[in-house]
């Protein structure tokens, strides 16, 4: 494996593709009546699905709705109980010719890019079969500006790269020598660690690849990305197939319905619209309850590693949102303000206090909440649902002779409960949830206990619609309810217009705009964001 | 390009700008400089005795086989798994190779031969334990030392084996060839051979990955198990190697003179991965390890001081190695 012996010793081309003639529509992959359970949960029950040569197809569905199950039962992990996969007519043993690119990517973090794409492709030899690095690493630079990464050195190792690159090399390297005729694309959630503005260069990556014939299925959370690039939808909903067929013959609100429109479990979310007075509603008057006192987040002159200047401030019952494009320094600051990132210069309150610097000591103290970017970092692997939910809370949960037991079961079914956490048990392994689900777990730990200040770093990436609406309104409703500041670093500025209080624009390190009367329209953020790197040509 | 955030990259592997400089060469060349610190320290003390190139030639000779050892044992150690039974396969090894000359009369050359298939043998089971049947590589290695001590204990019915033995086996152990002993060579054959496989074939390649993300290696096609029980392979018959050439050099062997050089070989395993390739266990850091280490001891000894603080100062080098290399790469970390 990952050795191609049929080239010769001196050339592993990164071979770009082969134009082909536009055919008639194939049945490229073919899902038929696919069944799995797990122990007592369906989760596939007859899915069937076809993906035609040289079309884009979206699988779409919310948490645990069987989008990863299939997934992983067409990369091999798990065996289909029943029911087929056909690829391009023929049965499919561990495909070479599925080429995927997973949820987490599956990089080597502590090896180069150049060697990412090497274990797969196969090292580029010279003499007596030993690698030659110099070939190499051209040819790894040649496979990189396949998804237009043109300035990223393959001897990088990836733990360096940011998210957005790791993606890219990830699917650069899905698509070594790939042939538009015999291989099947399939990409889980490419695009969810990814920022609005990076996903349009991958969008265009993939159009070129489908108009090569390359047939590709696509899953994804984000129903606005598929209006300029999917042409065939399936809809997956508690294991079954709800709607397939054109993407012409349906719309966004019809899809978003189909996705969310469950048998019960989730009745008391309403159909969030993000309507001003609608917003208004949610969230009380828009004035806010005015607080006196110092403001629970004050930020003077702050510089640090990618940070240049920035003085922010956030009261007590203000949802604070920050945007921009990558790089733009967002997360930097958040983790900054938390104390897990060490700054050089200027001040931070926290309520009124003074935090001392430098100091890496993360501020739980200070009732500070933090969910990190990175699920894994947040997460508690291997763990339970209870565990996860209650770490943050066990000073509270704990009397004279140790940590309740009842006391954390009951605070963990609390949890579940409004959040709507699936499957609801609170015995069950995190490993095992889904990931929007696991997202819900490592926010929930903090809403269960009294904080002043919370900072989420991208809440809702790979998150359903119906999800998202779920957690940003339980956010909002603390804001006003219970006083809890929040300063949330998102790239999504559709959501950001429905939730924000104020709306803060941050490029190159530095505070660029400042959005402060909703409603707000989100062409008016996104020009900003724009606008402020136009001009740094 | 606007969107061009790749520039960042770009940047982090170009040369830092002046005064961090001083902060990356510590940070990849800081052991390097403990190291002639140890050298100018002892030479000051005793220029006579230790300042020599006879010192030299025996600190070098002296250490080979621990580098073998520690060569072996890193191979496993760069895909996460721990071989605790090098030491003791040592042991057996060069107490079966000159057993079999002292009690069977065999030749050396067959005497080795057999000693090394032993550690091919060895290496396999630990290797197949812990690949294929997944236990835990502590646990396994742990258990086969135990038994290869017993082994070397019941073979040598607790003495030094030391008649009977050829005069070739002992120039395996104490030749020159232009002024450089044999031992040396071994090791340096050794290294080179060991550096080549892990940078210029895939198969070192594929055991860095494993050692980065064993899932996402198994998602990529590596062969874990067959690279895992590989390098269990290697590593019992280098340790073997060096149970031989160290029973070659002193012309005897005996059950528990070499059992004490598995933290050392540990020690200077963990120390490379501070030196040189910071982060990633490596060969030449590993060989500077050993050297550091033996070092330290021979001008220890030449001090007169009692032998068992060389226990301590193994131990206290370690630290220090790791303390630096921390801080050199937060410091780092925080400039950049």
């Amino acid at each position: 494996m990952g050795e191609r012996g049929q080239n010769e010793r001196d050339m592993v081309k990164a071979q770009p593709m082969p134009e082909t003639p536009h055919k008639p529509a194939s049945p490229a992959l073919q899902v038929i009546d696919a069944y799995k359970r797990f122990g007592a949960t369906h989760a596939l029950s007859g899915v069937s699905i076809t993906v035609t040569a040289g079309s884009v197809h979206a699988l779409l569905g919310a948490n645990g709705s069987g989008k990863s199950t299939l997934i992983r039962a067409l990369a091999g992990f798990h065996t289909l109980d029943s029911g087929k996969v056909l690829l391009y007519g023929a049965e499919v043993n561990k495909g070479e010719r599925l080429r995927f690119v997973h949820q987490d990517l599956a990089l080597i973090p502590t090896l180069s890019v150049a060697d990412n794409l090497a274990l797969v492709r196969g090292y580029a030899r010279g003499r007596l079969g030993s690698i030659n690095w110099g070939r190499e690493q051209q040819v790894a630079q040649r496979q990189l500006q396949q998804v237009w990464l043109y300035n990223i050195d393959p001897r990088t190792q990836i733990s360096e790269l940011s998210p957005v690159n790791r993606t890219l090399v990830a699917i650069a390297r899905a698509l070594d020598s790939i042939e538009p005729q015999s291989n099947v694309l399939v990409l889980d959630e490419p695009t969810a660690r990814l920022p609005q503005s990076e996903s349009s260069r991958l969008i265009g990556v993939l159009k070129e690849l489908r108009q090569r014939g390359l047939p590709i299925l696509y899953v994804t959370h984000r129903l606005d990305e598929l209006n300029q690039f999917a042409d065939f939808v399936t809809v997956l909903r508690d294991g079954h197939v709800v709607f397939t067929g054109p993407w012409s013959a349906t719309s966004p609100r019809e899809l978003q319905r189909l996705i969310t429109d469950t048998s019960g479990q989730r009745e008391h979310v309403a159909a969030i619209s993000p309507q001003a007075e609608d917003r208004n509603r949610v969230t009380g008057s828009s004035e806010g309850t005015s607080e006196q006192g110092p403001p629970a987040l004050e930020v003077r002159n702050v510089s640090a590693k990618r940070i240049r200047n920035v003085s922010i401030s956030v009261k007590a019952g203000e949802l604070l949102g920050i945007t921009g494009i990558v790089g733009s320094g967002r997360s930097e600051l958040g983790r900054v303000i938390y104390g897990v990132q060490a700054y050089n210069e200027g001040n931070i309150w926290i309520n009124g206090q003074l935090m001392p610097r430098p100091q890496t000591l993360a501020r739980f103290s200070q009732h500070v909440g933090y969910v990190a970017q990175d699920r894994t970092e947040s997460l508690l692997a291997g763990l339970t649902v209870e565990d996860n939910t209650t770490i943050a809370s066990l000073g509270k949960l704990t009397s004279w002779y140790g940590v309740g037991q009842r006391r954390l079961r009951a605070a963990a079914q609390t949890a579940i409960r409004d959040f709507n956490i699936l499957p609801p048990d609170p015995t069950k392994n995190v490993n095992l949830l889904s990931g929007g689900n696991q997202q819900k777990i490592a926010i929930a730990r903090w809403l269960s206990i009294d904080l002043s200040l919370l900072i989420l770093d991208e809440p809702t990436q790979s998150i359903d619609v119906g999800t998202k609406a779920e957690l940003m309104t339980v956010i909002a409703l603390q804001c006003k309810k219970a006083g809890l500041a929040v300063l949330w670093l998102e790239s999504d500025v559709q959501e950001l217009v429905k939730y924000a209080d104020r709306i803060l624009v941050m490029d190159a390190g530095r505070i660029t705009a400042e959005f402060t009367n909703p409603p707000f329209l989100a062409q008016d953020i996104v020009k900003a964001i724009f606008n402020t790197t136009e001009q740094e040509g | 390009m606007k969107w061009d955030r790749a520039r960042a990259t770009r940047e982090r592997t170009e040369l830092p700008s002046s005064g961090r400089w001083i902060w990356h060469l510590l940070y990849r060349f800081g052991l390097v400089g403990v190291f002639l610190l140890l050298v100018i320290v002892f030479s000051l003390i005793r220029p006579g005795s230790f300042a020599t190139l006879e010192n030299l030639r025996v600190i070098l000779a002296q250490y080979a086989s621990l580098s073998l050892i520690a060569l072996g044992l890193m191979l496993p150690l760069i895909a996460q798994r721990f071989d605790l039974s090098a030491a003791y396969m040592a042991t057996l090894s060069g107490l079966v190779s000159v057993g079999l000359q002292s009690y069977a009369h065999w030749s050396f050359w067959a005497a080795i031969l057999v000693a090394l298939a032993i550690c091919g043998c060895v290496g396999m089971v630990n290797g197949v334990l812990i690949a294929f049947g997944k236990l835990n590589s502590l646990v396994v290695t742990l258990g086969m030392g135990s038994i290869l001590f017993g082994a070397s204990e019941l073979y040598s019915a607790g003495t030094t084996i030391f008649s009977g033995i050829q005069p070739g086996f002992f120039q395996i152990g104490r030749a020159n060839v232009l002024g450089v002993q044999l031992p040396v060579i071994y090791a340096g054959i050794a290294a080179l051979i060991i550096w080549y496989v892990l940078k210029y074939r895939p198969a070192g390649r594929q055991l860095y990955a494993i050692g980065g993300s064993e899932s996402a290696a198994r998602l990529v096609g590596v062969r874990i198990e067959r690279l895992i029980v590989v390098s269990f392979v290697c590593s019992a018959f280098l340790a073997g190697a060096g149970g031989v050439v160290e029973a070659a050099r002193v012309g005897s062997a005996n059950p528990t003179d070499l059992q004490y050089l598995l933290l050392p070989a540990f020690t200077a395993a963990f120390l490379s991965a501070t030196v040189f390739r910071p982060g990633q266990y490596n060969v030449w850091g590993t060989v500077f390890a050993v050297y550091l280490v033996g070092t330290g001891e021979t001008g220890m000894f030449i001090l007169g001081v009692n032998s068992f603080y060389a226990q301590v100062f193994d131990g206290f080098v370690l630290l220090l190695a790791i303390g630096l290399a921390e801080v050199t790469r937060r410091t780092i970390g925080r400039l950049e």
